[in-house]
């Protein structure tokens, strides 16, 4: 029976090579696209690489070619590492957490309580607020003088803290922040694929002998695999590009505490208004990103984003 | 090894639906018992009671001399075999084998034996580095019977592993599985819906019919003397023949009368139904298998039995024999088991039915020698071999049998010995 | 799966899932009790539940009189409905044409497509910035409406490839047999097919133009055409002194008809985000 399924899928496949007439419609379906996209991100993208080697003097609104003069003051300045520290850790410390904890949730609403269906309701919505409320909300709870988490805090007996203020606290706050936003993606995904398991895998893993401890070990995180990298890998990605929440949040500070490249970008363009090197710094993120998005489609077909 | 016992076990699920009602066997140690019934029936829920998979709602199951109920799965020492085969997929033949000795931490170098030992038996060696997605069908069942037999285990547990794979690998995984069980002498239960599959491996046959026990027996006695309508109809293919008669008393033999036809109930029969006699002047339902009967032309004159007289509707030759639809003068039996029997097969059999019974015209069905030229339209003389009869009430739809008291129907044969 | 039949196991396990749900809605609650409060019960830690019905409709009164918000829910509207809806007249039949049609480089034009889903906006801030003002749509809806459409389309596109996929292609082939050309056949056959899975991509449309706002912040520079978000940056900035009540207010504001939103479209965000995982 398997041997007739691929020999038809195999069939399926050659007949969709197309006579000329199917290049026609091809053209037609995806023409307008493609060339909305050519123009509206492949042409900025490259308009970009370009400012890149240039330098834009506001006085008389005209670029200069200045080759890698930009690239090199990056390089040399340290508050460019500084920034490309704060993102690497939001990152690869916010992902990690948002994957854990996302696929613990998981686990935990495979349980099926009553009430979970509210529950998982509820999770959803921080995904979906603008960043910058979400910033404000935080911005609220931690506030030192009559915000609820301080107060806790101080209850707690850990004292006061200077979630927003303290340049060693800073970036973990928006760590946190960003989890609370974010984890409920990776708890999406990874219990949409949980669901979708077969239970009687873990039914003869049962009756094989295994405890529960047994059964997510050695079953359930293995067939979960591929959801959780699909997850952390996306997460990554968006992670690193993080404006918003900087923006709503701290706005970079404290010096810098919490600035990512997105934001440095952003701050250089639009406040300082040195495009050229704002461009440098948008190119590097872009390099950056085209290496994530090469592991991401190979860890996923782009097709059958299917599973073993 | 080990055996199970069921006692008074009953199971209703959350909906309120109920699955098993007073389910009581006994499954000595190194028996081969089969479960067979209609989608429904009860008979993979009592398996997964065994199991573990599910609460038991009434009574207890003992394995060995140790009370199951509300024990995990892997406390239980059984193995299953399930029909979606349920392998790891993400795991090689090798691992999926040894999942369950790794889980008891057992030695690697032992697991590696039994495994490979295992694999032998079921001839799977060659396959141990691949994953279950790059196996056709039979080698991924044979992976999971790899999987329960590693284990030694108390029980083996099976249900429907045969029914994803075409005929012909059905047939020689029946064989191959019964060798298998007779080697390792192991307690099992298997569970399936072809009662053929069930009669041809099970040294005892359950059948099971909207979770009660109809009767449990070897297969042959099942199908010699079937304890009600359900299993008579159930058992044998092409099905028991039906029809309704009244038993009558003429010159001191037994006589069943079908409309204008008659069959003389021969008096080694009535000794071994005592209760039969009982039932003279009334309504009873006959059962006649296809091989009873034969092309009168065909019979030679001296052999004991009667004849009934029909007209053929249809002919279907198989090259060994005939099978030849005759219809005759007669109501067919339409119990309420009976209905249920031809409804699992096929809905419009039941259809059939009404329309026999309104026009009093049954189509029986008989096993022609192939030297038979009889065709469609023919009228035809069958000559029926009398000594194997069967009778029933039509009532309680229980086998008239052994009982003077006309037999209580079920369930005959609950433990050891019927 | 077996219970243990452990009541305490259960209880904890309640207990848990009333944490988790407070947590993900707690600081959304904080802030709308704050919205609700006037400066001075600001300070009122831990806060009381005791609420002014005076204090409620100054905060908001404030922010609809003195801000104009309902301006920028209108924008919003107007921006993200008009986006997502271009946004979808062009993907849908590219994502079809990905689904169907194969060709020599057609995955690799699909995996370009859907992965510039992933490029940081930063980067494209500025050029088109100048491509708007070249075209001299700065501070207009086209301006904000053209880019709008160009981040969103990788995201429709990614998504209605996988809900074509899922349509059998039998359908297309019975509707070309029985005459239709391939455009018409999308059009009249498997549009309605297609339904819920344009559904998702539109949500998810919807949900990322209502909530952008840096390229905005570049190409509006006048609050009449300012969207919520862009609104939202300038009124919360970090840095100008706030009042936190009425900053709540704004933020509510904000939020609620993205809220409003998903509690419809519910089941099509989860759909969505697991378009990608789960088959």
């Amino acid at each position: 029976m398997e041997a007739t399924a691929a020999e038809a899928a195999r069939t399926r496949r050659s007949r969709a090579r197309l006579p000329t007439q199917g290049r026609g419609e091809a053209l037609l379906l995806l023409g307008p696209c493609a060339v909305y996209l050519a123009a509206f991100s492949i042409f900025p993208l490259i308009t970009s690489l370009v400012r890149s080697f240039e330098d834009y003097n506001t006085r008389t609104d005209t670029w200069r070619w200045v080759g890698v003069d930009n690239y090199t003051q990056l390089i040399h300045s340290p508050d460019f590492w500084t920034v490309v520290e704060n993102t690497v850790l939001l990152t690869v410390v916010g992902v990690t957490i948002q994957v854990v904890l996302g696929t613990a949730l998981a686990l935990f609403f495979n349980q099926q309580l009553r009430g979970s269906a509210v529950v998982r309701g509820i999770l959803i919505l921080p995904m979906l607020l603008t960043p910058i409320v979400v910033g404000l909300m935080w911005r609220a709870l931690l506030n030192p003088e009559w915000g609820l988490l301080n107060w806790l805090a101080v209850k707690v007996g850990i004292g006061q803290v200077g979630w927003l203020s303290d340049p060693n606290v800073a970036l973990w706050t928006l760590v946190l922040v960003d989890s609370w936003q974010w984890t409920p993606f990776v708890f999406v995904i990874v219990y949409a694929r949980l669901q979708a398991l077969p239970q009687e895998v873990f039914e003869a893993g049962s009756v094989d002998g295994a405890n529960w401890f047994q059964r997510t070990l050695y079953l359930t995180l293995p067939l979960l695999a591929p959801a959780i990298v699909f997850a952390a890998v996306f997460r990554a990605i968006d992670a690193f590009r993080t404006f918003d929440l900087v923006y709503g949040l701290t706005n970079g500070g404290p010096v810098e505490a919490t600035t990512t490249l997105s934001f440095q970008a952003f701050q250089n363009g639009f406040e300082f208004q040195h495009y050229g090197y704002a461009s440098a710094i948008s190119y590097v993120m872009v390099i950056a990103a085209a290496i994530g998005i090469t592991l991401l489609f190979k860890v996923v077909k782009v097709r059958r984003l299917e599973t073993a | 090894m080990a055996t199970v016992t069921f006692s008074g076990i009953g199971k209703v699920y959350r909906d309120g639906t109920r699955a098993l009602e007073d389910f009581n066997l006994e499954v000595p140690d190194g028996e081969f018992m089969v479960f067979v019934g209609p989608s429904g029936c009860g008979k993979t829920t009592a398996l997964r009671l065994v199991a573990g998979l599910e609460d038991i709602t009434e009574g207890e199951i003992r394995i060995g001399d140790e009370v199951v109920n509300g024990l995990h799965p892997r406390k239980r020492d059984v193995a299953m075999v399930f029909q979606n085969y349920a392998l790891y997929p993400h795991m090689n033949v090798y691992r999926n084998i040894a999942f369950a000795l790794k889980v008891r931490k057992t030695p690697p170098d032992e697991i590696k034996r039994r495994v490979e030992e295992a694999a032998r038996i079921l001839g799977l060696t060659p396959e141990l580095k691949r994953k279950p997605a790059q196996l056709s069908g039979g080698q991924r069942q044979r992976v999971a019977m790899g999987r329960a037999i590693v284990r030694d285990p108390q029980v083996f547990l099976m249900d429907e592993p045969l029914s994803n794979l075409d005929a012909k690998l059905r047939v020689q995984m029946r064989a191959e599985i019964s060798r298998i069980q007779h080697e390792l002498g192991a307690t099992t239960i298997y569970v399936t819906h072809d009662q053929v599959e069930a009669m041809t491996m099970g040294d005892r046959v359950a059948v099971l019919r909207k979770g009660e026990l109809q009767q449990v027996a070897p297969p042959q006695r099942l199908y010699d003397r079937p304890a009600n309508l359900f299993v008579a109809s159930f058992i044998g293919s092409p099905e028991m023949n039906l029809v309704e008669a009244r038993l009558e008393q003429e010159d001191g033999q037994l006589v069943c009368r079908l409309v204008d036809q008659a069959i003389e109930v021969p008096p080694a029969l009535v000794a071994d139904r005592p209760a039969l006699a009982s039932y003279a002047g009334r309504t009873i339902g006959l059962g006649i298998r296809p091989e009873q009967f034969e092309d009168a032309s065909l019979v030679r004159g001296d052999s004991p039995g009667a004849s009934i007289r029909g007209r053929v509707v249809t002919t279907e030759l198989l090259g060994s024999e005939v099978l030849a639809h005759v219809e005759v003068d007669a109501r067919p039996v339409a119990t309420q088991e009976v209905r249920e029997v031809l409804e699992d097969v096929d809905r419009s059999r039941v259809v059939d039915l009404e329309s026999e019974t309104r026009a009093r015209r049954t189509v029986l069905i008989g096993r022609f020698a192939i030297g038979s030229r009889v065709r469609a339209g023919d009228d035809v003389t069958m000559h029926v071999d009398t000594r194997r009869l069967h009778f029933f009430d039509l009532e309680t739809e229980a086998a008239i049998g052994d009982d003077a008291d006309g037999a209580a129907g079920h369930p005959v044969g609950a433990t050891l010995g019927s | 799966m077996i219970k243990p039949g452990r009541r305490f196991g259960r209880s904890v396990s309640y207990v848990v899932l009333v944490l988790i749900g407070v947590a993900g809605v707690a600081p959304f609650l904080y802030l709308l009790m704050l919205s609700f409060k006037s400066e001075l019960q600001t300070f009122d830690v831990p806060p009381s539940l005791h609420f002014d019905w005076s204090t409620i409709t100054a905060n908001y009164g404030q922010v609809i009189n003195e801000n104009g918000y309902f301006t920028y829910v209108e924008n919003s509207v107007i921006v993200t409905g008009i986006s997502t809806l271009i946004a979808l007249v062009l993907g849908v039949p590219a994502a079809y044409a990905f689904s169907r049609l194969r060709f020599r480089g057609s995955d690799n034009l699909a995996a370009t497509i859907l992965s510039f889903r992933f490029m940081p906006p930063v980067a494209v801030a500025i050029p088109i910035y100048l491509m708007i003002r070249y075209l001299g749509q700065v501070n207009t809806f086209p301006g904000l409406i053209l880019p709008y459409v160009a981040f969103s389309l990788p995201l429709v596109v990614w998504i209605m490839i996988g809900f074509f996929d899922e349509i059998p292609r039998e359908i297309d082939e019975a509707a070309m047999v029985d005459g239709l050309t391939r455009p018409r056949a999308l059009l009249q056959v498997l549009l309605p097919l297609a339904r819920p899975g344009m559904l998702v991509a539109a949500t998810f449309g919807v949900i990322f133009i209502w909530n952008e706002f840096m390229v905005g912040l570049y190409i509006v520079n006048s609050q009449d055409k300012e969207t919520i978000p862009i609104a939202a940056s300038t009124l919360l900035t970090v840095e100008s002194p706030i009042n936190f009540n009425v900053a709540a207010a704004v933020g509510i504001f904000t939020v609620i008809p993205v809220l409003l939103f998903s509690i419809v479209v519910q089941r099509y965000i989860v759909r969505g985000i697991t378009a990608g995982a789960v088959r």
